[in-house]
């Protein structure tokens, strides 16, 4: 999957694994991921709960427990490789090159330490700044990101707080110390729909000001259409499809994204119609089948799909990646 | 804030009252007269008309009552029928030993508690955490005073480190009085630091399953940190309120480990008066006794509620 | 979770074993726990009296065991009696708000004593018998129970299939007694366990103090008072009974927390051989 232009990416994630430990085994929730993002670029993961994609999230920002989990794999942020550091080096580096916001504000945001405290205590980690600055800093991050009364908030408690708000609050922490990797597992999911614009706008104009590379997370294809130059697509814990978003929406190669795309309800559609939807459901991760992961769900499988697990292959342009046998069969979506 | 110091407070009204009932009760109901108790069986009986009559024994029993819980509210807590003191005074001489002896078992138990409950909770799964909490099970399963005779035995006896019994006031030498009180602080200590770790560890188990520390994980707090300062902080509200309970501990250990030291305090007071059925007094410093207990629980009830932001501090939603 | 089992069982052994040497202690030993021997006095432990003798002669093995005996059985008595109360006046106040005002108000001011406290007052001024004990430890653990019991069956009252009874006519006692209690049972058990080891403790504690079961009826508080007078010079009076008492209430919590528990999601330690496979990096997939 070399780079033809050879470009140094922002991050590089190359054949990402995670395996947990339970009382039941050994699960491998992140089978095989690559991916990479450009410095200035957005990329979008999106699959269905239980893809991986969160534990992707927390893999790149290091937040696994080490007892219960292993990963394995190549991590490469501006050139330097994460997964090798010692756990104190790499806690060092989160907050300050790579920063990440979550998917419920509420739940975290600590609950006994106010706003202001809790966004200085990113700044006093990584800056020497005095506490003077550090406070104007906070009220100037409070209005980065659009919150009214930044000097009320910043003595605020989390619960005093609207979700909007709080998820505003997360995403000033992050980039209180101007990470140059932003990763949003999930930001709006927890949010109603008006607030939720809100928030992908602010991610918007926050990208627009700095030279910062953002992850997001999702499972909502409108998130990815409205910010993300390119995508990619999780399903099972692999990497199924990987393109820019254009792309994407147009000529999808891989039987999950078509089927995904085609289950969304659409302005177009005709009223009262069924809306698709993709028969059966993910294998379960310990019960993963020996072919293609997703053989039992697809409408074109044959028995190649489900004896042979295809690799992902890249499609005559330098920049598409599919995992599926037929992949230069797909013609365009109907 | 303030409704609901007052709600508690009102609640208290009539748990104090039934507690004054069943003070009272006891000494009234018991078998054996009073009377005879303190002028001897051979008294004459015109000796006996007199005192009880000088003592109101020849009223009603609800008479008694009011006239006793009257005398009651306005401070009086009437006098020892042997000793030449009123009970309030008894009190107040046997307080100092007690006190000392309760905050420093306090202090013990706090610190190991707390210590014990963080490493457990650290370390998880492996061999600090498996010796903590069984010492901790270990420690809640040996009775204060037992303990209390074993360090006897093995640091005053054969070690001659610690005296073996006896008590300094603080009059005389601060040092001494600490040394004097350090095993008997130990011995009350030791099962209440083994309640606090236990809890503690609990709660902070839980709270680091929250997602806020993640978040501060992802912010780059060093693991100390996390663990001292963002888990600590939200355990120490739930371990406050065990430690109001574990007061129960101290109160009644107190009991029995001063009979075990020969330390002049409350619990000495109270076990000498049960011998010498001495009634006022009985009535008296138990009564005493169980008001401290209500109130301290009282004030621990309200620091956990000031002490959670979320209760204190009024939120626009929830 | 084999780890659990085992310590499970040997804990349910111990404690089987000190049961059944407690109540068998005739077959072990010759001697009573009563007859005074004074040619005997303050032995160190030998072949023919395992556990020594105490400063009346009397064997101390015999003695340990019946005072076993006997603070089991206090201990089981009190649970029972407090058992019983709690769950009629808990279901009771549950059911009857009237009830409640009064009866829960008598119990908060139960509760509020310190619970050593109110058993010795109590024992104090009716007089130290095994009776007393029983009934003091009784009065000073209802409250707790019949708490418990009281919001457990407020929660099943507030139920719709109550409302449906109440709506067919069902007489008050018939759901009391019927569909109440049975759940509320698992909670009962739960606290009924508790005071059975505590009351075994504070009768201990009891006894210590001279409040508690009185001579010459063995109890393990009252043996270990015989034992501190003698502390420098007999050794084995402290230690005996010091063990028993022990290894019963370790037996005891131990047990008792592996019931309540039953098992903490997430956060038991992980079987060794998934260890092994995390570390031996699974390719598969």
């Amino acid at each position: 999957m070399a780079d033809p232009l050879d470009e140094p990416h922002l991050l590089r994630v190359n054949n990402l694994q995670v395996s947990f430990a339970t009382p039941k085994g050994v699960v491998t929730p992140v089978r095989d991921v690559s991916f990479h993002v450009g410095r200035h670029e957005t990329l979008g993961i999106i699959g269905e709960s239980g893809c991986g994609k969160s534990v992707t999230a927390q893999a790149l920002m290091g937040l696994l427990t080490p007892r219960t989990s292993r990963v394995d794999g190549e991590i490469i942020l501006s050139g330097e490789r994460l997964d090798v550091l010692s756990s104190g080096t790499r806690r060092r580096r989160s907050g300050r090159d790579i920063a990440m916001i979550f998917q419920d504000p509420l739940s975290s945001l600590n609950p006994v330490f106010t706003i202001g405290f809790q966004i200085e205590e990113s700044l006093r980690l990584h800056t020497s700044l005095k506490r003077q600055q550090r406070r104007e800093k906070v009220i100037s991050l409070l209005e980065q990101v659009g919150i009214p009364e930044p000097a009320r908030c910043a003595s605020a408690y989390p619960h005093e707080l609207s979700g909007g708000m709080r998820q505003r609050v997360m995403i000033a922490i992050a980039v209180s110390n101007s990470p140059s990797l932003l990763i949003a597992d999930e930001p709006t999911t927890a949010l109603d729909a008006t607030i939720q614009a809100q928030i992908l706008d602010l991610l918007d104009d926050i990208k627009r000001q700095s030279a910062m590379g953002i992850v997001i997370i999702t499972h909502d294809l409108s998130v990815v259409a409205r910010l993300c130059q390119r995508v990619v697509v999780l399903y099972a814990g692999q990497v199924v499809e990987e393109t820019d978003v254009v792309t994407l929406f147009q000529h999808p190669r891989h039987p999950y994204t078509r089927a995904l795309l085609a289950a969304r309800p659409s302005a177009g559609r005709e009223p009262k119609s069924r809306l698709d939807e993709i028969r059966g459901s993910v294998p379960a991760l310990d019960a993963l089948p020996q072919g293609c992961a997703f053989a039992g769900r697809c409408s074109r499988a044959t028995t190649r799909c489900l004896e042979d697990s295809p690799p992902l292959r890249m499609l005559g342009g330098a920049t598409h990646q599919v995992r599926c046998w037929y992949a230069e069969n797909t013609g365009s979506p109907s | 804030m303030k409704w609901f110091l007052f709600h508690r407070l009102m609640a208290l009204l009539p748990v104090l009252f039934v507690v004054s009932l069943v003070v009272f009760c006891l000494v009234h109901l018991a078998p054996g007269d009073p009377v005879l108790v303190i002028l001897g069986n051979d008294a004459s009986p015109q000796d006996i008309a007199t005192l009880r009559q000088q003592m109101g024994l020849d009223q009603p029993l609800l008479a008694q009552f009011v006239r006793w819980f009257g005398a009651v509210i306005s401070g009086d807590l009437g006098h020892s029928l042997f000793l030449n003191a009123s009970v309030t005074d008894l009190f107040m001489q046997h307080l100092a030993p007690t006190m000392s002896l309760a905050l420093y078992a306090l202090a013990i138990a706090l610190t190991f508690g707390l210590a014990g409950g963080v490493v457990s909770a650290w370390q998880h799964g492996r061999l600090a955490d498996r010796v903590i909490r069984s010492l901790a099970t270990f420690g809640m399963s040996v009775p204060g005073f037992l303990l209390g005779l074993f360090l006897i035995f093995v640091f005053a006896v054969r070690l001659r480190w610690f005296p073996v019994v006896g008590y300094r006031s603080t009059n005389d030498d601060g040092l001494l009085n600490l040394w004097y009180l350090t095993l008997p602080a130990i011995a009350l200590g030791f099962r209440i630091a083994a309640l606090i770790s236990r809890m503690t560890r609990a709660v902070m188990l839980d709270v680091l399953q929250e997602n806020y520390i993640n978040t501060a994980r992802a912010k780059g707090v060093p693991e100390s940190l996390v663990l001292l300062r963002h888990t600590l902080k939200n355990a120490l509200i739930p371990v406050l309120t065990i430690c109001g309970e574990s007061f129960a501990s101290l109160v009644t250990g107190t009991i029995v480990i001063e009979s075990v030291f020969g330390i002049p305090g409350i619990g000495s007071l109270i076990v000498d008066s049960i011998e010498r059925r001495d009634f006022t007094v009985i009535q008296g410093v138990v009564l005493l006794i169980t008001v401290c207990y209500v109130l301290i629980n009282l004030l621990v009830d309200v620091l956990s509620y000031l002490a959670d932001p979320r209760l204190s501090v009024e939120g626009s939603e929830n | 979770m084999l780890h659990n089992n085992t310590r499970l069982f040997f804990w349910g052994g111990v404690l089987v074993a000190i049961v059944l040497l407690s109540f068998c202690s005739s077959l072990f030993s010759p001697y009573d726990a009563y007859s005074i021997d004074p040619l005997s006095r303050l032995k160190p432990p030998d072949a023919a009296h395992w556990f020594g003798t105490d400063n009346f002669g009397r064997d101390l093995f015999v003695r340990v065991a019946v005072a076993v005996r006997v603070s089991l059985s206090v201990g089981a008595a009190v649970a029972l009696i407090a058992g019983f109360t709690g769950l009629t006046v808990g279901l009771l106040c549950a059911w009857f708000r009237p009830l409640d005002l009064i009866l829960m108000r008598v119990c908060d001011g139960l509760f509020a004593f310190p619970s050593l406290l109110l058993a010795i007052a109590i024992v104090g001024v009716l007089g130290p018998n095994i009776a007393n004990v029983v009934l003091a430890l009784s009065l000073v653990y209802v409250p707790s129970i019949a708490r418990v019991i009281r919001g457990a069956a407020m929660v099943v009252k507030e139920k719709n299939f109550i409302e449906a009874l109440r709506a067919q006519g069902a007489s008050s006692g018939r759901i009391i007694w019927l569909h109440l209690l049975p759940n509320v049972i698992s909670p009962l058990i739960v606290q009924v366990t508790w005071v059975f080891s505590v009351a075994i403790l504070t009768e201990a504690a009891l006894s210590f103090l001279g409040s508690g079961v009185p001579a010459p009826t063995p109890s393990l508080g009252n043996l270990l008072l015989e034992g501190k007078a003698v502390i420098f010079t007999a050794w084995w009076m402290t230690f005996f009974p010091g063990i028993a008492i022990v290894l019963l209430i370790l037996a005891l919590n131990i047990i008792g927390d592996d019931l309540r528990d039953g098992a903490e999601p997430g956060l038991k330690a992980l079987p060794v051989r998934v260890m092994r496979q995390l570390k031996k990096g699974a390719q598969r997939g």
